[in-house]
């Protein structure tokens, strides 16, 4: 059932026109808030797992908006923390900190969110653009796509984040490839063949995915918390200044907002280049190419514009790898993929094909979660402050609560419980030891579709799959952006990774 | 990645000790649901955290502990109809 864009992009929208969606988006929105001002622990991967076994028993678009529209939230208000603590704020808003914080101790505070707010829903609207156009024009090359070029589409992304995703390429490889194998845990899909199941009526399906990524970052985050007993202790810079003129900066600045929103989805669509970075580029753009660049980390307000609008354009373009090719760039898309494949949907050339209209969905709750984020920013820019006064104590517990919750909740049966300590374990040593765990969850996640592929490539052509034009360039493109990026990595001094 | 609570220095025994702490409490709380089941474990998991690692009030740690159970029982259990099993204790 195929249908016109003009006619998708409609019943898209449509899709989305009811009470519940709305407060569904109304819920995420309040959490995406929550989480973006609350003082570290929490997170946006951390969010997702708790989500994800809510939301796969909701309607697909109701679940969808709880789920954009917490973190295109949590991404425009990501500014909250550096200008007015000075703590880095999640990843992709930390190169914020270098001048959001000096503008609000010098009283400017208001500007710099003025500003940041601003900025970010502009990039998270370039964002959307880009993925709305992003469909239609590629729509002709998907359709070309194969089970056996997708297989070696995921091949290659997989492979790029695991390369760049740690500090040292090895252990992003050796994580990712533990990720794939504990995806094999189970009855395979196409074939019946029971692997590590161990006669185990719990290992049939699988390790639950939601279980293992709940324990990976929740465990670690709450653990850091308990460890340096630090809330947010030190006074906020004062929020003085006025909104209204930050809004007037990002205006004035608006080629700088549209340059640096490009380099966001550039990030975005590029496998693996990652979003620990994007504010770094945008930043670092900016300061090369203003004419008066003197007051780069003293507090000039395109300091904070520049990385504010690249983090969240960023969005639209991981949407554009995720929707279209069913490839995630870091882990809440890949959970994202997760909660699309419970609901029925092959994230990819199929759902293009067949569903159309909630790919349309997706677009249209990205660029109204946006600007519902804007204005839940500029409203609230007062109460927020409080919210990061949570103390260690209180943080904690809340984070059990949801980790051992969650993971309960999704099979109701003990040896859940089993699963969260092994693997909140395993997650704590990842950590201690330096291995990605994004790496691990896109293993795990792509897993389950790169057999898939296999799988299909290999019962309609053989081997002789391999030998087809486009999978020959596409693994030649593979190895060699691997080699090169393996190289480069291997080269650099581990210090000098320390970004 | 580079957070500032991350580079927080603390010494080995300290940061050995807190760590086995933390996973004494989160340990204990997954034997907890098990063993009385979730209606009870969290609410109580969440009332000692917060008195004894935490030093809080008596009141503050009184309104966490009801809002846990307000959330599980309230919303799960009542609102969307989720029966969570029973504690080994009280018997499957």
């Amino acid at each position: 059932m195929e249908m016109s864009l003009l006619d998708a992009a409609i019943k898209g929208l449509t899709n989305i026109l009811h009470l519940k969606v709305f407060l569904a988006m109304m819920v995420g929105v309040g959490i995406g808030t929550f989480t973006a001002v609350a003082p570290q622990g929490l997170g946006m991967p951390l969010v997702y797992a708790i989500l994800l076994p809510v939301v796969v028993r909701w309607e697909p678009v109701t679940g969808m908006a709880l789920l954009i529209g917490a973190s295109s939230v949590s991404a425009i208000c990501a500014a909250y923390l550096p200008i007015l603590f000075g703590i880095p704020g999640g990843s992709g808003s930390q190169a914020t900190v270098l001048d959001g914080y000096p503008m609000g101790k010098r009283g400017e505070g208001r500007r710099a969110l003025g500003a940041s707010f601003m900025a970010g829903g502009m990039g998270c609207l370039v964002g959307t653009f880009t993925l709305a156009l992003a469909i239609p024009a590629a729509q002709p090359l998907i359709y070309l796509m194969g089970a056996p070029e997708l297989f070696v589409v995921v091949l290659w992304g997989l492979s790029m984040v695991a390369v760049l995703a740690g500090r040292r390429p090895i252990k992003g490889l050796i994580a990712a490839a533990f990720g794939l194998l504990i995806a094999t845990v189970g009855q395979q899909g196409q074939s019946g063949i029971m692997r590590f199941v161990f006669d185990q009526p719990y290992l049939l399906d699988g390790i639950p995915l939601s279980i293992i990524a709940l324990a990976l970052f929740g465990i670690p985050s709450a653990l850091d918390l308990a460890l340096t007993k630090i809330g947010v202790e030190q006074q906020p810079a004062p929020l003085k200044g006025s909104l209204l003129d930050g809004v007037k900066d990002t205006l004035r600045e608006w080629w700088l907002v549209l340059r640096c929103s490009f380099i966001g989805v550039w990030v975005g669509i590029v496998p693996g280049i990652g979003s620990q970075v994007v504010d770094w580029l945008a930043y670092g753009h900016a300061a090369q190419t203003s004419k008066d660049a003197r007051n780069f980390g003293k507090g000039d307000v395109r300091g904070v514009i520049a990385p504010e609008s690249a983090n969240d354009a960023k969005d639209g373009g991981d949407l554009v790898t995720t929707l279209l090719l069913g490839f995630p760039q870091g882990v809440v898309t890949a959970l994202f993929i997760v909660a699309l494949l419970a609901w029925g949907y092959l994230p990819g050339p199929e759902m293009v094909k067949k569903n159309l209209d909630i790919v349309y969905s997706v677009v249209w709750i990205q660029g109204i979660s946006g600007v519902i984020g804007t204005l839940v920013g500029f409203v609230l820019a007062a109460q927020l402050a409080k919210l990061a006064e949570v103390r260690y104590s209180v943080m904690v517990p809340i984070i059990f609560i949801f980790v051992l919750m969650g993971a309960f909740s999704v099979n109701r049966d003990p040896i859940d419980l089993l699963v969260v300590v092994v693997f909140g374990i395993i997650g704590y040593l990842m950590r201690r030891f330096g291995y990605p765990r994004p790496a691990m969850i896109l293993g795990l996640v792509l897993g389950g579709l790169m057999e898939t592929y296999l799988y299909r490539s290999m019962a309609s052509y053989g081997f002789s799959w391999l030998a087809r034009p486009s999978v020959i360039v596409l693994l030649s493109l593979a190895a060699v952006s691997f080699l090169l990026t393996m190289r480069a990595r291997l080269k650099r001094s581990p210090k000098a990774q320390v970004a | 990645m580079n957070h500032l609570f991350y580079t927080a220095q603390l010494e080995s025994k300290v940061e050995v000790r807190r760590t086995l702490l933390f996973f004494a409490w989160f340990i204990g709380g997954a034997l907890g649901i098990w063993l009385l089941g979730i209606v009870i474990a969290l609410p109580v998991l969440v009332l000692l955290y917060a008195l004894i690692e935490g030093k809080e009030r008596w009141t503050t740690s009184l309104v966490m502990t009801a809002c846990t159970f307000l959330l599980i029982w309230g919303l799960f259990e009542y609102m969307l109809e989720t029966r969570w099993p029973a504690g080994l204790l009280f018997g499957y």
